[in-house]
């Protein structure tokens, strides 16, 4: 896959070395060669407050239609009516500073918006996909677990909803990424909440079953 | 005229709207549209009639039952598939008893899902 990231500065070298996994070469935003644009799989546009989306009108203006995620940087905060604004495909946006997972599942969304990509199997498409979303959806899980266990310490028998939504979400999602024993546990907690058991829904039961999901997401990472 | 057959695919997990469109647009035969609670979904029913509705059933603002419920009332012709993980016995029978056409249970898996809606859609409440 060639990248081609498109700034109006120099971007971290950090940021250039986790992109080695592409080939991913630079450009500057006032001295862009547009075959080069037009040859790469895809585009990262690097914004700012002097430049707001303004590269990506220049490079359709130009005729270019290759897939771009643009790069929400610090000083821009593109407002969503701006991102609507673009109907170029400016819908793939990542916000700075930038997790090189979350920037290729969005460069994989841009390239593909729909199943029936040219040239592309549409099952291996969909597990391309489901592979990068896994690696997205693996550093929120950490999160995730944190929050129950945060709302567990607090756990008002009489308002189980913020905890049981949080739980929930976590047994669909966790399986849907195939960390089947996170889903697992997550749905014996569910159960819990919904059973009026004291004994299931005591601080000591709870504290089991946060380790026990802390513990599955070390195995099934 | 196309032949392709309108969905409405209702969750609230983002994640699990874009796989199953996927799923579902890359066989040619449906197009998707999604909404994200029961509210957003009664919109969209009422301005594009889809032929079909997915149907999550934890969601904010307004539940899948809830929307069930409100879709029966105003769009009764419209068949309704819940797509859920709460697939235990009581809550079976409480999809049944709502209108539903059957059942799709979650997590979602890519190589059998639309196998499993196609069989739903053609005899409703049977397993495959």
């Amino acid at each position: 896959m060639m990248l081609l990231l498109i700034s109006p500065m120099p971007p971290a070298r950090s940021l250039i070395d986790e992109l080695k996994v592409a080939d991913c070469s630079l450009q500057h935003l006032g001295k862009l060669d547009l075959s080069r644009c037009t040859a790469a799989d895809g585009l990262i546009l690097w914004t700012t407050r002097q430049s707001p989306l303004g590269g990506a009108d220049t490079l359709r203006d130009e005729g270019i239609e290759t897939p771009i995620v643009l790069v929400n940087g610090p000083q821009l905060n593109a407002t969503n009516v701006q991102r609507e604004r673009l109907s170029y495909g400016l819908k793939y946006v990542v916000d700075a500073p930038i997790k090189v997972k979350t920037l290729l599942l969005e460069l994989h969304r841009a390239r593909y918006p729909k199943a029936n990509a040219p040239g592309l199997d549409p099952q291996t498409l969909i597990a391309e996909r489901m592979a990068l979303m896994r690696a997205v959806y693996s550093d929120t899980l950490l999160e995730r677990i944190q929050a129950i266990e945060e709302d567990t310490r607090s756990f008002n028998p009489s308002d189980r909803e913020p905890l049981y939504t949080k739980v929930h979400n976590l047994k669909g999602t966790a399986g849907t990424y195939s960390f089947t024993r996170v889903s697992q546990i997550a749905a014996q907690l569910e159960r819990a909440l919904s059973s009026k058991e004291p004994s299931l829904l005591s601080l000591k039961a709870f504290k089991q079953t946060v380790k026990a999901l802390y513990l599955a997401r070390e195995e099934e990472l | 005229m196309s032949n392709t057959l309108q969905i409405l695919m209702v969750d609230d997990c983002a994640d699990i709207r874009e796989i199953a469109t996927l799923c579902l647009e890359l066989t040619g035969d449906y197009c998707v549209t999604t909404a994200h609670d029961g509210i957003e979904a009664l919109e969209c029913v009422h301005s594009k009639e889809p032929d079909l509705i997915l149907l999550d059933v934890m969601m904010p603002r307004m539940n899948g039952v809830e929307c069930m419920e409100q879709l029966r009332l105003r769009f009764p012709h419209i068949p309704v598939i819940f797509f859920t993980s709460q697939v235990q016995a009581d809550h079976i029978e409480r999809y049944r008893q709502s209108g539903a056409i059957g059942l799709l249970s979650k997590p979602i898996i890519p190589l059998s899902f639309v196998q499993s809606l196609r069989h739903i859609t053609a005899h409703p409440w049977t397993r495959p």
